[in-house]
């Protein structure tokens, strides 16, 4: 499903986040959202969920105004991992799991349990099912909350950070998740700092400053040297080893 | 497969059993001897205009403060939270304090409920006011706090400024809270509501449950959180609003019973609110029931009974969560 921005932009107290961005995220794509520390990935996100109010422009989903569609209806859509990874209380990991299948209102069902089956074996934490999430380390509940976004089976994913405090092995596996996901027809959006993660994976990248947009584009078009340097000061190296791009950072750009 | 759904009927089934039993026994004991012998007519009489009134009462104003602590607790995602933290206890109490200083209660005996309803109304709506359509809910908390606060120091000067001392005894008595002396009449103006507010808390479960996951992932999963609060601060309202203006203050109820229940029928909101109502009745059927057998003939308050049990239990609660904490 085609999710589209349209002239945005979203003030949160008195600060303007994000700028006359123009977006369009089609079935398919796998869309990094890059930039350095207030950017705005974090607001994009939200304000592309319908969490936010929009100061002005258009969100729209399958060509339909976001403001319009039906709550039950727009988290059968789209599945939402916010960044904070919270739990507040101390449920089993399957019945947080199972939070996922609210808006579809079958947890109890056999299509919802196996959804909520499915959703713990891909994010490997079936084997903690029946533990509770306060017992979890940091990685293991990150991936719980992944799984709940997963067990949504949604037709659009907006995942913020999601490999953060991943082991290296998660994070390849999550990202073979999410490019899995894209190549089935899915819209998928993840905000992330991870530059070869996003060389390596992403059919898209988005590089934000300051709340606009910088480049968007294929990887091999946006994280370049220079583009790198303008948007997060730093001096980078793109290599290539065993035929997946890298890219290092190298320094911080004096000034 | 297993799943942790499929044992949730038992603690229910047991909860139920427990209530129910509790209702038999508060209607079985009394002062005049336990035992309901169907010849006499005394005993009967005693049962249905004493006893009767008294067991439900106790049945649905337990309930009330169970199911009404675990909802708040649940929406609040704070274990500390208890009925009376928006405002509605003080606002009902000061309510009921007023009726007795005007002297109405004096001059109609339903002054002093209606009194206490319009105040638990009155407050309830202040601390909603106060908070804002769409702000957090730590300002919610806030503004609840504020209203008890300023009901608080209201009630105080209408002690101070109460018109002979046999007022302000009368005015102490009731805010430590009673089953005493109350007739179908109280069931009548507090049951519907007590029931209609405990009828909307049930319907917030599944809703409260996604909570768990912060507020943006509720929002996600198709929760309209504007109106969740709305019908959880109603809700309680009117459960524990009607439950204060007919028995006054029983402390300590709303907020022990869901950590009572918690290990058995597990952590998750919606699961707990039906669980919470049922053992909170059973709680305070059987606190009254004990006050009964214990000290029939002192006047000894259930609220002040419920403080005493209750108080040591929220010790416990802070020095358990402060190990956890330091671990």
């Amino acid at each position: 499903m085609t999710l589209e921005a349209h002239g945005l932009q979203v003030r949160r107290g008195d600060r303007t986040v994000i700028t006359g961005l123009t977006l369009s995220a089609v079935p398919g794509e796998l869309i990094g959202v890059l930039g350095p520390n207030g950017a705005g990935k974090s607001t994009l996100l939200k304000a592309l969920a319908h969490l936010l109010p929009v100061t002005s422009g258009q969100i729209a989903l399958d060509a339909r105004p976001i403001a319009a569609w039906d709550r039950a209806a727009l988290g059968r859509t789209i599945a939402y991992l916010p960044q904070e990874r919270i739990v507040h209380w101390p449920l089993s990991v399957r019945a947080t799991v199972a939070l996922g299948r609210f808006p579809h209102d079958d947890a109890a069902s056999a299509a919802g349990a196996a959804a909520i089956d499915r959703a713990l074996a891909e994010m490997d934490v079936a084997a903690v099912a029946g533990r509770p999430v306060s017992e979890l380390s940091g990685g293991e509940l990150a991936r719980v909350l992944m799984a709940r976004a997963l067990a949504q089976e949604t037709a659009v994913l907006l995942a913020d950070e999601p490999t953060a405090g991943l082991d290296p092995a998660h994070q390849l596996a999550l990202f073979d998740r999410l490019a899995a996901l894209a190549r089935a027809g899915r819209t998928v959006l993840a905000a992330m700092h991870d530059l070869s993660l996003a060389a390596r994976y992403c059919t898209r990248v988005v590089l934000l400053k300051d709340g606009r947009m910088l480049a968007d584009g294929p990887p091999r078009d946006v994280l370049t040297e220079p583009r790198l340097a303008e948007a997060f000061g730093i001096r980078a190296r793109l290599a290539t080893v065993d035929g997946v791009t890298i890219v290092v950072p190298l320094s911080n750009v004096p000034g | 497969m297993t799943r942790p759904t499929a044992s949730a009927g038992h603690p229910l089934g047991w909860l139920a059993l427990a209530a129910a039993g509790a209702f038999a026994l508060s209607l079985l004991v009394g002062p005049a001897g336990i035992g309901m012998p169907a010849t006499s007519e005394a005993a009967w009489l005693i049962v249905a205009e004493i006893r009767l009134p008294r067991t439900l009462l106790g049945a649905l104003v337990g309930a009330a403060l169970g199911g009404a602590g675990a909802a708040l607790q649940g929406y609040l995602r704070n274990p500390l939270a208890e009925p009376g933290l928006l405002g509605v206890t003080s606002g009902a109490s000061l309510g009921a304090v007023i009726a007795i200083h005007s002297g109405a209660a004096a001059a109609l005996a339903l002054a002093l409920p209606l009194g206490g309803l319009l105040g638990a109304g009155l407050a309830t709506l202040a601390a909603l006011m106060l908070a804002g359509e769409r702000s957090a809910t730590l300002t919610l908390i806030l503004a609840g706090v504020a209203v008890s606060s300023v009901a608080a120091a209201l009630t105080t000067l209408a002690l101070n400024l109460s018109p002979n001392p046999f007022a302000a005894v009368e005015m102490i008595y009731w805010m430590m809270g009673s089953l005493n002396d109350r007739s179908l009449l109280h069931v009548w103006i507090a049951g519907p509501l007590i029931l209609a507010g405990l009828a909307l808390l049930l319907t917030t479960g599944p809703r409260l449950d996604t909570l768990a996951l912060g507020d943006d992932a509720a929002a996600n999963l198709g929760v309209d959180l504007m109106r969740l609060r709305r019908e959880v601060v109603l809700g309680t309202a009117l459960a524990i609003g009607a439950s204060t203006s007919v028995t006054g203050g029983i402390g300590f109820v709303g907020l022990v019973v869901p950590h009572l229940v918690r290990p058995y029928v597990g952590h998750a909101p919606g699961r707990l609110l039906a669980a919470s109502a049922l053992a909170g009745a059973t709680l305070v059927l059987l606190a009254d029931v004990g006050l009964r057998l214990l000290a029939p003939a002192s006047d000894l308050r259930l609220g002040v009974l419920t403080a005493l049990i209750g108080a040591p239990f929220f010790l416990w609660l802070v020095v358990r969560s402060r190990r956890e904490i330091g671990a």
